[in-house]
């Protein structure tokens, strides 16, 4: 690891900086650079001079890691000299939030523009104090995002720009909240309190407004507003401890990897609640948590993962369920495995003239470099993400069209590929399955990503995954549509079905959309054949920034949609290039 | 920017970076324990929390023990082996004097075995407050910015305050503008928010917006800035500062060139840095590195630039042949391109590190952390220098790489900041090379045998003061050389703890020479007299423990 800091270095931007270094770099014509341009302005209709625009390239393509500009006087913006790739665009100024918080990517390409609309977020004052009614001072202040506006479960984080203490007065105030309900605790040594030493950092945290996180109470903040008097008994109460120690991972000098952290997790929550480090010279590896609180935790250990470390020098741990009920724990043994990674092709094959209009051909120049190639955890409709959807491991092929996913933990994934504009569709995804080790096994010779989706072991190294890209792709779009002075439900969602048994099994055949407010839906990069449309309630508990896995994917689920389009068979024969504009979708 | 900080792990690693290298230390039990009383003048101060940590410089919070003060501020802990540790009280809104540069002001204590130490007193002060608005050109509040604060001392000099303001965010401005900077020593204060006028100071992947530095009541000549007088826990309000219009930032561009072949480097690190001016020569400021990397065709940019002075250059990677000075670039007012940094092919140096003596289950352990470091004499190239991973193999051989030609210097570190070795001889292929040796450009060097050894040897002592009071807040330290040795390098040493006590550790037996300078109070011109003192003492060490008393007059005029 290299020096990191010499002598200021801010926080700020590490968010996007995970980039490996170029690799292979091919012989082939230089791609013309672009441009990406915006606006930001404020809800106020006023432009947000000085908000801060930041870029990140997906795969090796970017210059220096992040581009990072701020918008004039006008609120507008140009990051130019930018090479054809994927990127993130964000934007952000101190105490504005964007309206909605989002857990998915977007991404833009050379050309694109885009604008931002930004709001004050919401205020959390209060004081914290002892037993005594004294205030209690620099203590750190956490706070847990854990409902979105509706009320309704979000995955958890600390939801900070900076950390927070106490003055000397016990008051605090955290601005820029997105809307939604939160959790505020004192004390403890939180994942986002570091710095000197603190007498808070062995205590248990103290939930508003004085206790447990079992006993706490929620307190909701809309956008612009300021909630006044979360005043924190502060109970000072010294919990318990968890050690351990890590086993496997890198056999030679911690130092070299960045060293070995291990996390701790709130279960089922995965809100993350402290951070440790194994000493570097250790040669016992230990680690130990304390003032833990009771309750059920998960612990994960990481070594390497991407900040310049080799991906032969990434390790994760399986995670590792620790109840803690009136007592310490001693003696836990996490146990590093390399992590994974899958290595692949993606391969244009653009139709002839006659059989794709020039008119439906994409007029991008540089596919595939623009292509996301990203995979989605399969949980089995299980809720133990490791880490959210827009943190997986992305990656944007070279020229050649060569990809590389890294620093993936064991699991069953399905790739979820981002097509540049709406002339692609993903055709097929193989897996070509390593050579029989001997001519009795029989193995595949070809496994069927598509269908299957992507089983990883801890350290296995996947390679000759194809994806085949093709142009023609067709695209379908409408309205729900009630009886006469039938209100729609706010909440639905559209799911777009092969009606074709011979790929009733090919997932990459499924979609599914939410509806706008006003009922519209629409589908696109479709390949082309019957499909059948079927319009079902979004469940109630499902948060929009956490949306359910793709019902596609649970094969029984699946069936039973298949049946239910059947029955009301909203049959749609899309031919290449073909868009269906006006599907009136009626609900029953 | 969404703002959010998800605390990935990678995130979190890095930002532990600098407390990953303090390698927290065990207390061990014991029957000795120190104890005193936390007071402000004759006032004793109950409920203050208490953290002590084994170590001359303490440590990580996870390993200390935890007190607080009783009714009568008195405070206790018991139970302690035989060590060195450090004392911190959590009281943020109280001022004392530390013995070190902290965030957080403490005491060392070294305890003896069986020891029931009770005088550790700690007299505070009730700090003081500094509050106000910071408001933009429009009136409207500057969210989020950090105001800077400088006292003025006693002989007219300035000096940045710094106290806990960096890690508890005080004197960072929330979503009103409003700052409250509390915990502060009885003082005069310049407030001031904004970049300094060519005072090096830099802000890599900074964002927002860049003001010039204004000083409080709204002025940017510092001529005019007024003083912010606060007493012992008074509180100062309305110290508002209105700005004036924010800076344009700018972009630079560039590319990294072998200077020798003329091409493009691809996927090699960049830095960059302010240069400031001392007398004619343009020096390299501050420095960072932008963890970001060249691209195919070698190119790199760099944005959020204020008009300025700069250095981009090179940050090797680990195993890199590469070193680069800075190339120099002026930001006046638009986007600057065609930078152009010439990266040298450094020279290397490989042998051995032998250790010397018996090779116990503890030097076994502490040969694991061992690192080799260069250095060149009379460095005026202003090559930035990073700080390279340890680079001693299991086996003892070790290999540097992309090292910058001179008089080089070679000595080793420990990676855990506890070194036990000292150096016994450096030679190259038999030839005492432990004062510097030649290292020309692009050199291969070879044959390098580093020797080193770590004895039992400990010297304990005792510093009195006599003439005088030694000033509140001084620094003082004592170090071991070793004479006659291969190097005549410094061998460590120890602070000075709450009674003047200190203790150095794995000494090979020698004879040695102790130093004690003078105290030095950070941001206080010592007298010339008081300059020139310093006491030395010579001493034999075998492979026990030597007692040294040493004596330090302190009485002016002498």
């Amino acid at each position: 690891m290299r020096s990191l800091l010499i002598i200021t270095l801010m926080l700020f931007p590490l968010l996007i900086l995970a980039q490996e270094k170029n690799e292979a770099v091919a012989d082939v014509t230089p791609r013309p650079k672009g441009k990406i341009t915006g606006r930001v302005m404020g809800d106020d209709g006023q432009p947000m001079e000085g908000a801060s625009v930041s870029v990140g390239a997906i795969g090796n393509k970017s210059l220096s890691g992040w581009h990072q500009v701020t918008a004039d006087d006008e609120g507008n913006f140009v990051i130019e000299n930018l090479p054809p790739t994927a990127y993130t665009v964000q934007a952000g100024s101190t105490a504005f939030v964007l309206p909605v918080v989002s857990t998915e990517n977007k991404y833009y390409h050379l050309g694109d523009t885009v604008n931002f609309t930004l709001v004050k977020g919401g205020v959390i004052t209060g004081q914290v104090t002892n037993a005594q009614g004294e205030p209690v001072i620099a203590a750190p202040i956490g706070i847990i995002r854990v409902r979105d506006a509706e009320g309704r479960k979000v995955s958890e984080q600390g939801w900070f720009s900076r950390p927070r203490k106490t003055d000397d007065r016990g008051m605090y105030r955290v601005f820029g909240l997105p809307a939604g309900r939160y959790l505020v605790l004192a004390g403890g040594k939180r994942a986002y309190s570091w710095g000197p030493q603190n007498s808070y950092d062995t205590d248990t945290a103290s939930y508003y407004p004085a206790g447990s996180r079992d006993s706490a109470t929620e307190v909701a903040v809309s956008l612009g507003e300021e909630i006044n008097g979360i005043n924190i008994r502060y109970r000072g109460e010294k919990g318990y401890s968890i050690s351990g120690k890590v086993l496997g991972g890198p056999t030679e000098n911690l130092l070299a990897f960045g060293g070995i952290s291990v996390a701790l997790q709130s279960h089922p929550g995965h809100s993350p609640e402290m951070y440790t480090f194994v000493g570097l010279t250790d040669p016992t590896r230990s680690f130990s948590f304390y003032g833990v609180a009771d309750g059920e935790y998960d612990l994960v250990a990481n070594a390497g993962g991407g900040w310049g470390v080799e991906e032969k020098d990434s390790f994760f741990s399986t995670p590792r369920r620790i109840v803690i009920k009136g007592g310490s724990v001693a003696n836990i043994e996490l146990r590093l495995s390399p992590t994974s990674s899958v290595e692949g092709k993606v391969e244009l094959a653009v139709k002839q003239e006659k059989e794709v209009k020039t008119e439906c051909k994409s007029a991008r120049t540089s596919i595939p470099e623009e292509l996301v190639i990203g995979l989605r955890r399969d949980n089995g409709g299980k809720d133990d993400e490791l880490r959210p959807q827009n943190e997986m491991p992305v990656d944007a092929p070279n020229e050649k069209g060569e990809f590389k996913l890294k620093y993936l933990e064991a699991g069953h994934y399905h790739p979820n590929i981002v097509l540049p504009d709406e002339t692609w569709y993903v055709k097929s995804i193989f897996i070509k399955a390593p050579a029989p080790k001997s001519p009795i096994e029989k193995i595949p010779a070809v496994t069927d990503a598509g269908k299957q989706g992507i089983s990883l072991k801890a350290g296995e190294k996947l390679k000759d995954v194809t994806i085949t890209v093709t142009d023609g792709a067709a695209g379908v779009s409408g309205k729900i549509t009630g009886e006469k002075n039938q209100a729609l439900p706010p909440r639905l969602r559209v799911h777009l079905l092969p009606a074709d048994k011979e790929v009733a099994e090919d997932l990459l055949r499924y979609s599914e959309v939410k509806t706008k407010a006003d009922g519209a839906f629409a589908f696109t990069n479709l390949a082309p054949g019957k499909y059948w449309l079927l319009l079902r309630n979004v469940d109630e508990s499902e948060a929009e920034e956490k949306p359910a896995p793709p019902a596609a994917w649970d094969a029984k689920l699946r069936q039973q949609l298949r049946r239910e389009a059947e029955a009301a068979n909203n049959l749609v024969d899309l031919k290449a290039c073909q868009r269906v504009n006006d599907y009136v979708l009626k609900l029953k | 920017m969404n703002s959010v900080l998800r605390f990935s792990l990678v995130v979190l690693l890095i930002i532990s970076g600098a407390t990953i290298f303090a390698q927290p230390k065990d207390i061990k039990p014991g029957n000795s324990s120190i104890s005193g009383r936390v007071a402000v003048g004759d006032k004793p101060l109950p409920g203050i929390s208490l953290s002590l940590s084994a170590g001359q410089f303490g440590g990580n919070s996870q390993k200390s023990m935890n007190t607080k003060t009783e009714a009568d501020g008195r405070y206790k802990f018991s139970g302690l082996a035989a060590d060195s540790y450090r004392i911190v009280p959590n009281a943020m809104s109280y001022v004392f004097e530390s013995d070190r540069m902290s965030n957080q002001p403490s005491k060392a204590v070294i305890l003896g075995e069986n020891e029931v130490l009770d005088n550790i007193d700690f007299s505070m002060t009730r700090g003081s407050v500094i509050t106000g608005k910071i408001t933009d050109a429009d009136g409207h509040p500057v969210i989020e910015q950090r105001v800077q604060l400088e006292v003025k001392q006693a002989n007219g000099q300035k000096n940045r305050y710094f106290g806990a303001m960096n890690f508890f965010q005080m004197g960072v401005t929330d979503d009103r503008g409003i700052y409250r900077i509390f915990g502060l020593p009885a003082g005069k204060y310049f407030v001031s928010v904004g970049d300094g006028k060519n005072n090096g100071s830099i802000s890599i992947g900074g964002n927002s917006k860049h003001y010039p530095q204004t000083f409080y009541p709204s002025v940017e000549n510092e001529a005019d800035a007024q003083i912010v007088e606060v007493t012992e826990g008074s509180e100062a309000t309305d110290i508002n500062i209105r700005l004036g219009k924010s800076k344009q930032t700018y972009e630079a561009r560039g590319r990294i060139i072998d200077a020798t072949t003329g091409q493009p480097l691809s996927g090699v690190g960049l830095g960059y840095g302010a240069m400031i001016k001392m007398g004619d020569r343009t020096r390299l400021g501050a420095y960072g590195d932008t963890n970001g990397h060249t691209n195919a065709k070698g190119e790199f940019s760099i944005s959020g630039l204020s008009s300025g002075t700069y250095g981009a250059f090179l940050v090797p990677d680990e195993g890199s042949e590469y070193y680069s000075e800075p190339a120099i670039f002026e930001v006046a007012d638009s986007d600057f391109n065609g930078l152009e940094v010439n990266a040298q092919r450094g020279a290397s140096i490989s042998g051995v590190v032998i250790i010397d003596g018996a090779v116990t289950p503890t030097v076994q352990a502490q040969f694991r952390n061992l690192g080799v470091f260069y250095n060149v004499q009379n460095n005026n190239a202003n090559t930035p220098m990073f700080r390279r991973p340890p680079t001693v193999n299991p086996d003892g051989t070790f290999q540097l790489k992309g090292l910058q030609p001179g008089k080089g210097i070679l000595g080793i570190q420990s990676i855990n900041g506890n070194n036990i070795f000292s150096v016994l001889r450096l030679e190259k292929d038999g030839v005492d090379i432990a004062r510097g040796f030649d290292v020309t450009a692009g050199a291969q060097i070879t044959g390098v045998k580093i020797t080193i050894g770590s004895g039992s040897g400990i010297i304990r002592g005792q510093v009195n003061f006599v003439g005088g009071t030694v000033p509140p807040g001084a620094r003082l330290g004592v170090s071991a050389r070793r004479l006659n040795s291969a190097n005549n390098m410094g061998f460590g040493g120890g602070q000075l703890d709450a009674r003047g006590r200190f203790v150095i550790e794995n000494l090979i037996p020698g004879e040695y020479e102790l130093l004690l300078n003078p105290p030095f109070v950070p941001g206080q011109q010592p007298s010339p007299a008081m300059m020139r003192k310093r006491v030395t003492q010579n001493v034999t060490v075998g492979n026990g423990e030597v007692s040294v008393t040493l004596t330090m007059d302190l009485s002016e005029g002498k």
